[in-house]
């Protein structure tokens, strides 16, 4: 047979058994192939109980070999989610907010973490706020760092390019930009160059919040991505939730309408106590927050 | 025999045709390639599919199977209940919801013309299944099953005033509480589908 011949017949051989292919494949199974998708319309809900739940998410300050429970809560961001709306809120609290905690007098807010662990520190932004957290969450800079590894890129719109000489020298631009791992800590500690200092920090850590909301959102339809999610929340956060709980809480973060999302950060004035500078909480602003977002987890004006 | 590159080819792609036509794969892009549990009975149509997905934690291979077996039971009570089941034409879709939580029952009810059959039931004769997979992803944190989502795609054929085949495709939620596997949450879409 010459050399064309063969060429021919294995052309057409295998033109044959493509088409084999592509006819028998999607037929193959028990369902025929279907190729035209009218209209798909959407239904969703996940069952919480209570439906609004409230999250108090701590960052705390420790360095490795310190107990990260028993030490500063640097980052504190009250976190609301209503799982009948979709709707999300979370409030962030300067850390340098001097405010009453229960059973130590008068100090700043992240002392509380140290004097009493999460259940004093759930009382103390209580009484800042007025809601009380159903849970809390406690990470570490590394904790975060790993979650941020495990979950992947997370995306979040900067407003202002901003650096840290120890931090982060090169800095962050500003407009939406992608961070992974290391860079999702350091966006969320970097103050000393913020003009809003811990202000703006405060609001920095809940575009991180809504960067993981994003992400999980995203990939909730990926097999196994939220289950994976909350094995790493689980080695990498304290927390009183069981794995079913951290489960359903994890579901109702990815149901969360980005449309429903606000944020505020309790303002105040930089105040001195002792020599030391504090932040001076707007309470009354504080209490409204809570007001507003109690029922339904919205806060519809900053 | 000698076997040729040529043969060696066709053998191949052989038998790529004959394994993908008897995997029937999920036609919802998400390649569900676990293994297979086996089927789970079903009162009309095909039997569903069963599938292990993705397992977060150290659960063996045996036990996995097992959990997505009786998740997908919980499943396939919703999806005769609300779909499949029933004496068509239908307009009592009370109890389309076993297995879930009542405040999960309640979400569903509210959306039960997707979660269920309940905006056509009245101008449809029958109801026939043409696609049942159920694909479980199960996080088992230390070795033990707490939770699981179950991929769904479900095909009917309905005829009747309403002659036509609908696809519905998504997530169910469920958790375990005291060896009970419960649904609390959905995230589903229907849609008509033409071949």
């Amino acid at each position: 047979m010459s050399a064309v011949v063969k060429r021919l017949l294995r052309t057409t051989v295998l033109t044959v058994v493509l088409a084999v292919v592509a006819v028998v494949i999607p037929n193959g199974g028990v369902a025929p192939t279907y190729v035209t998708l009218v209209k798909f319309e959407h239904a969703a809900g996940v069952d919480t109980d209570p439906d609004v739940i409230w999250i108090l998410a701590v960052g705390s300050d420790a360095r490795r070999g310190q107990d990260p429970l028993r030490s500063r809560g640097d980052t504190l961001q009250l976190v609301g989610m209503d799982t009948r709306t979709g709707a999300a809120t979370a409030i962030g609290i300067p850390r340098d907010s001097w405010v009453s905690i229960p059973g130590h007098g008068s100090n700043r807010i992240n002392a509380a973490l140290y004097f009493g662990g999460p259940q004093l520190m759930g009382e103390a932004v209580a009484g800042l706020i007025g809601i009380e957290p159903d849970y809390v969450m406690v990470t570490t800079f590394w904790g975060v760092e790993q979650i941020a590894k495990d979950v992947g890129p997370i995306t979040v719109d900067n407003p202002v390019a901003f650096t840290d000489p120890y931090l982060k020298p090169k800095g962050f631009k500003s407009g939406k930009i992608s961070l992974s791992g290391y860079n999702v800590v350091s966006f969320a500690r970097i103050r000393k160059n913020l003009a809003g200092g811990d202000f703006d920090r405060s609001a920095n850590q809940q575009r991180v919040l809504k960067g993981f909301q994003a992400k999980a959102a995203a990939n909730a339809d990926e097999p196994g991505w939220i289950e994976n999610g909350v094995l790493s929340v689980m080695d990498n956060v304290d927390t009183n939730l069981d794995p079913a709980e951290l489960f359903t809480i994890a579901q109702a973060v990815a149901q969360v309408d980005p449309g429903k999302i606000s944020t505020c950060v309790v303002p105040g004035g930089i105040g001195n106590v002792g020599g030391a500078s504090v932040v001076i909480p707007s309470t009354s602003t504080a209490q409204r927050y809570g007001d507003d977002a109690r029922a339904d987890a919205t806060i519809k004006r900053c | 025999m000698r076997r040729t590159p040529l043969g060696a080819l066709v053998l191949a792609l052989t038998l790529v045709v004959g394994l993908s036509s008897c995997t029937g794969d999920d036609d919802d892009g998400s390649g569900g390639t676990g293994p297979e549990t086996g089927g789970s009975d079903t009162a009309s149509g095909i039997e569903t599919r069963v599938e292990v997905g993705a397992v977060a934690g150290k659960l063996p291979k045996g036990p996995a199977r097992d959990v997505a077996a009786d998740v997908a039971r919980v499943v396939d009570g919703w999806l005769d209940a609300a779909y499949v089941d029933g004496d068509y034409p239908r307009s009592d879709f009370g109890d389309a919801f076993p297995g879930f939580t009542k405040d999960a029952a309640a979400l569903a009810s509210k959306q039960a013309g997707l979660m269920s059959n309940k905006a056509v039931g009245d101008q449809v004769d029958s109801v026939t299944a043409t696609r049942r997979v159920v694909r479980v992803d199960v996080l088992a944190p230390k070795g033990k099953a707490a939770a699981a989502t179950a991929h769904v795609n479900l095909v009917i054929e309905l005829t009747g005033d309403q002659e036509r085949t609908d696809q519905v495709r998504g997530r169910v939620l469920l958790t375990r509480t005291k060896g009970d596997w419960k649904v609390f949450g959905f995230d589903v879409e229907r849609g008509e589908v033409r071949g």
